[in-house]
């Protein structure tokens, strides 16, 4: 029986024809090469493995670097006492700053649905719940800021907490990230990200928003940079992405 | 001398191992295409190579539908991460590197 264990849902398959089957294949022709070049392949291999999520994750951190640094920036110079050298008139500055999150968001999802492409099981669970969690998060914190604003939250307040609330909740799940993937550079990125929105609420309104800006333009591209390099990886040897460099091996 | 598993001692096997190890993890799968396409393997080409590999119980295969499309997942057993990582480690110490 010519059995055909798996590759018929190829597109570019013909039943019964060799490259289905694999038979005009020699698998010993491809024979192993010197030592060192079969180390030098693995390492290759590592990296291209690797590489694609490193990019995918310094690209998302990038362009929230990016949005957040021009949005805070929108809105800093749509408030009174802002902006020194020019000013943004409202609501523009509100419209601007809510479609630059509908920027990032989209390009959360976009950029998060390739992480996990064509995997199952655990792992793809795990990252599912970790991507539904965000929403989860951002949705209690919305309706955490409008519970507030009914119980008459006071304007002056709103403008502080209101950045506040969200940017803490996206560096506490940049730690939850961080011990998913038990990665020291993830915890380092939510903890500066939780000190941004700190030392903006001290300095206070109106220029608490430009602390917002320069310290997301600073942060983020930071830790996009490593995840680049390959340092954002975690130390957990039971999941992909995980375990050594590649300089390490 | 160790010696190295003969069944992973070959260029490409050695590419879909490594690939496997590090993407997924010991209850993953992962569709053909999306292996091909981080190969950049000929269909053919993986298709044999998968079947030596699976033969020595490395990967494990499964074909289904989801619908009425046929896909089919690759998985890498948990003998096959232990040999491969015992190749690793064999490799880097027999050329004087660091294994891990």
């Amino acid at each position: 029986m010519n059995e055909k264990p798996f590759g018929n849902d190829r597109p570019d398959a013909v039943p019964g024809d060799a490259l289905e089957t694999g038979d005009a294949l020699d698998p010993e022709a491809d024979g192993p090469l010197e030592l060192a070049e079969m180390a030098a392949l693995m390492r290759t291999q590592q990296r291209a493995a690797r590489g694609g999520t490193a990019r995918i994750v310094s690209l998302l951190l990038l362009t929230w670097g990016v949005v957040w640094f021009t949005g805070f920036l929108v809105l800093w110079s749509g408030v009174r006492g802002g902006n020194p050298w020019f000013t943004i008139a409202s609501p523009i500055d509100s419209i601007a700053f809510g479609g630059l999150m509908i920027v990032g968001v989209a390009a959360s999802i976009t950029m998060g649905a390739r992480l996990g492409r064509g995997v199952r099981g655990g792992s793809a669970t795990s990252d599912t719940m970790y991507g539904l969690a965000w929403m989860v998060a951002m949705a209690g914190a919305t309706a955490t800021l409008t519970a507030l604003i009914g119980h008459g939250l006071a304007p002056e307040s709103i403008t502080l907490v209101a950045p506040s609330i969200y940017v803490s909740t996206a560096g506490l799940m940049y730690l939850v990230g961080a011990a998913i993937w038990r990665s020291w550079a993830t915890f380092g990125l939510g903890s500066c990200v939780i000190a941004i929105a700190c030392v903006a609420t001290f300095i206070g309104a109106p220029h608490h928003l430009l602390a917002y800006a320069i310290g997301s333009i600073v942060v983020l591209p930071v830790f996009a940079w490593l995840s680049w390099r390959g340092m954002m990886r975690g130390t957990d040897p039971t999941r992909p992405g995980s375990g050594p460099r590649a300089s390490e091996t | 001398m160790d010696q190295l598993d003969p069944v992973i001692h070959a260029p490409a096997r050695l590419r879909i191992m490594t690939t496997l190890d590090e993407s997924l993890a010991d209850d993953d799968s992962m569709t053909f295409p999306r292996l091909r396409e981080l190969l950049d393997m000929t269909a053919g080409n993986l298709t044999t190579h998968l079947a030596k590999l699976e033969a020595a119980g490395y990967v494990g295969i499964e074909k289904a539908f989801e619908g009425r499309k046929p896909v089919t997942r690759i998985s890498l057993t948990l003998e096959g991460r232990a040999a491969f990582r015992t190749y690793r480690t064999t490799l880097l110490d027999l050329i004087g590197g660091t294994s891990s």
